[in-house]
């Protein structure tokens, strides 16, 4: 039987050698569970993916959800691909770096999304120079282009501080109210919320001009009435975020500082400064945290219509989730996700990632800093049940190297009405189209 | 058994055709004497006749009644040999037949006709000679079994037979043989020397290596295409870049390629081993059949062309 068995294989091996393997392995390289999308910046042989944001689906004008990417401090770009596998990738030119900034390679400090806008909409900060302060520019995700004229760049007036501060911690697109959202920059001498976008930015400096034609000393008590934004001085925001988290679904930006998390809301009651711009609350609410935190990502688990909050903890090695259920968010984490023994970094990056089908929910934290096989910030990626916090499994990274990175930034993004997990590295993206049971592959 | 038109015996008359059914032939044969005339005064020479449906008998004649040495008569016919009167033994020796004699006297002046029919032996005769050195010694299997060494000469069974002649590194030859009853048969044999087998084994050695590792590179194949697919069936993360699937691939290339080249070399084994170059060995057969012979006759009452069949 055995002699039976052996001789079988002898002539399935001779019949299946010639020419029915190779064709094998390109079965299995198309069914490849993973994808892995290289990122060459144009003329910047060695550019390493600095950050990297999950585009929503619905704000690409029916186009799959795309992963927009800053890498060094001079280059922009967006990748996407659809439930087919099909990648598309682009960057910048150089043309159009030159609209965005005004002036030629420019020095690029910060990237944020719009969010609820369609098409979508980006936010780059661009590095002063000898003759413009830091500036915070509009893009149209698809093409790069402008959505508003040069004018209306945000930047920080003389009359707000002078000199001017610079521009260069967090930056993050929060909807504190009704109409376009608000932008949020954080610096050095605090952190500064201009009301829409800075739509009504030139508004406010005619409303200013006019106040002071009438009365040159119109805002000597107060030069905050006059600023046309809303400046909290002593909020030092190392993380932004923001989403429905206080009581009765209001919406708030939650700012972390130092071991707390501040939000920042429309007043109560709401003001209105000198000029007509919102002045909006620095120091709503705030909530303790058990440690130093690095990352604040505002989700809805279980889709109950309340935003929770996760909040990185790479130093303590964790994952706080606080849950919010109706009445805002509590004291003390719901859930804390915890680092594996050697991993570094945990909770640089949050996700929370829809599979579709028969996968649960899952929360996906990424950890950059582990060293994998005596090679340091190889990377590593905790994938968690979202409902319960079970640890579902570890992604390493496919082929470790030095300084990889593995989990800089993970991304559920919406492919075909499920969403697929999409993690990055210091110069590639990979996209694990499944990852668990009923996880089903790309079509 | 011995049936003829023609009796195997030695009669002084002429043979006369024999009427009616075939029968057995008599034995022992009958020798006649004819009267004897009147005796002269001197003595004179007897005569001997002898005539036979044989071919290829030497006769004889041995002096019974004084110290004389044998007389070689020759081939048939004799006709009126001069011998001194006595008594003799005539004999006849021949291939293909039984030694026959018979004791006779003979007369002087008188003529004594004698009709000399020898039987036929059983089987047949095969001699088988090597035209040159390099084929002696090769041996002759008959239907499978050994026969002899060459040269030699052996008696056959009639009927159909199959004869192989083998001799290391000299071509091999087998021919088929129908002997009849009294058959001689002559086989120049001649052994060419055998087609060098050394190029089939070097590319058999080449095939054997190329299937080996063909089926190395196959298995190393199979078994990397089985890891990745159990990967794929547990949800184990990996991309198109896989090392493996483009070490499979090419294990598995290269395997092909082994298997196409193990085909190639295989043919060109198969090739040498059975390629023949130089002339082949050969073997050239004479034959002379006894058993049926047409042979003219004379007789007192007339002459013509006597046949005989013998069983």
């Amino acid at each position: 039987m055995a002699g039976l068995r052996e001789t079988s294989v002898v002539v399935m091996l001779l019949a299946l050698g010639p020419g029915c393997l190779p064709g094998a392995f390109e079965a299995l390289a198309d069914a490849a569970p993973v994808q892995t999308v290289v990122v060459a910046v144009p003329g910047e042989a060695n550019a390493e993916l600095s950050v990297a944001l999950t585009v929503p689906a619905a704000a690409t004008q029916g186009q799959p959800g795309r992963v927009l990417f800053g890498a060094g401090d001079g280059a922009i770009g967006w990748f996407g691909v659809d439930p087919s596998g099909v990648v598309e990738q682009r960057f910048a030119s150089f043309s159009e770096l030159t609209s965005l900034a005004s002036h030629e390679q420019p020095t690029l400090t910060g990237l944020a999304l719009s969010p609820g806008l369609e098409p979508a909409e980006g936010l780059v900060r661009v590095a002063a120079t000898e003759t413009s302060p830091d500036r915070i520019v509009r893009f149209g995700v698809a093409d790069f282009t402008r959505v508003s004229a040069a004018e209306l760049d945000v930047e920080v007036y003389p009359w707000v501080a002078d000199p001017p501060v610079a521009l260069n911690g967090a930056l993050a697109v929060v909807q504190l109210d009704e109409g376009l959202p608000e932008l949020l920059s954080a610096s050095a001498g605090g952190l500064f919320i201009w009301d829409a976008l800075g739509a009504e930015v030139q508004s406010y400096v005619d409303a200013r001009e006019q106040a002071l034609v009438a009365d040159p000393a119109a805002f000597d008590d107060d030069p905050v009435e006059g600023w046309g934004l809303t400046r909290c001085v002593d909020l030092d925001a190392r993380a932004l975020a923001g989403g429905r988290v206080l009581a009765g679904q209001e919406r708030a930006a939650l700012a972390l500082d130092g071991d707390a998390v501040v939000f920042v809301a429309v007043a109560d009651p709401p003001r209105v400064s000198a000029v007509g711009a919102p002045i909006y609350d620095c120091a709503r609410a705030s909530l303790s945290l058990p440690g130093s935190a690095a990352t604040l990502t505002v989700v809805d688990l279980g889709d109950d219509d309340d935003d929770d909050l996760l909040v990185g903890a790479p130093g303590a090695g964790a994952v706080w989730v606080y849950e919010n259920l109706g009445d805002g968010l509590p004291d003390s984490p719901s859930m804390v996700l915890e680092a594996g023994a050697d991993e570094l970094e945990f909770g640089a990056s949050l996700a929370v990632v829809e599979l579709g089908g028969d996968a649960p929910e899952v929360i996906v934290v990424g950890a950059p800093g582990t060293p994998v096989g005596g090679k340091v910030s190889v990377g590593r990626v905790s994938v968690f049940d979202a409902s319960d916090g079970a640890l579902l499994r570890v992604i390493e990274d496919l082929e470790p190297r030095t300084d990889s990175r593995h989990g800089l930034a993970v991304h559920g993004l919406e492919l075909g009405g499920r969403e697929e997990l999409v993690v990055t590295g210091a110069r590639e993206l990979r996209v694990h189209w499944s990852i668990l049971a009923g996880d089903e592959g790309r079509e | 058994m011995v049936v003829g038109l023609t009796p195997a015996t030695a009669s002084a008359a002429p043979p006369e055709p024999e009427p009616g059914p075939v029968e057995p032939a008599l034995d022992p044969p009958t020798v006649e004497l004819e009267p004897r005339p009147p005796s002269p005064e001197p003595e004179r020479p007897a005569s001997l006749k002898i005539t036979t449906s044989a071919v290829s008998i030497v006769l004889r004649a041995e002096p019974l009644d004084r110290a004389q040495a044998v007389i070689e008569l020759g081939v048939p016919p004799v006709v009126g040999a001069p011998l001194s009167p006595g008594r003799y033994r005539v004999t006849a020796e021949g291939p293909g037949y039984r030694p026959w004699s018979r004791e006779v006297e003979l007369i002087a002046g008188e003529t004594l006709n004698l009709q000399v029919e020898p039987e036929l032996i059983e089987g047949a005769r095969l001699e088988l000679r090597a035209t040159d050195e390099a084929s002696v010694g090769a041996a002759v299997s008959l239907d499978g079994a050994l026969l002899c060494v060459l040269p030699c000469s052996e008696e056959l069974e009639p009927g159909a037979h199959q004869l192989e002649v083998r001799k290391r590194r000299s071509k091999g030859l087998s021919f088929g043989v129908e002997v009849a009853q009294a058959d001689e048969i002559v086989i120049d044999l001649t052994l060419a020397p055998a087609t060098s087998r050394a190029p089939a084994i070097v590319t058999g050695a080449i095939a054997l290596s190329s299937l080996t590792a063909a089926i190395v590179f196959t298995v190393r194949s199979d078994q990397t295409r089985r890891s990745l697919a159990s990967d794929l069936q547990s949800y184990g993360q990996y991309d198109r870049d896989d090392r493996r699937i483009d070490n499979g691939r090419r294990d598995a290339v290269i395997g092909g390629v082994m298997y196409g080249v193990t085909a190639a070399v295989g043919a060109l084994t198969l090739y040498y081993l059975l390629r023949q170059s130089g002339p082949p060995s050969s073997a050239d057969k004479r034959r002379r059949s006894l058993a049926w012979q047409l042979a003219p006759s004379l007789g007192p009452t007339g002459g013509g062309l006597v046949g005989v069949v013998e069983f």
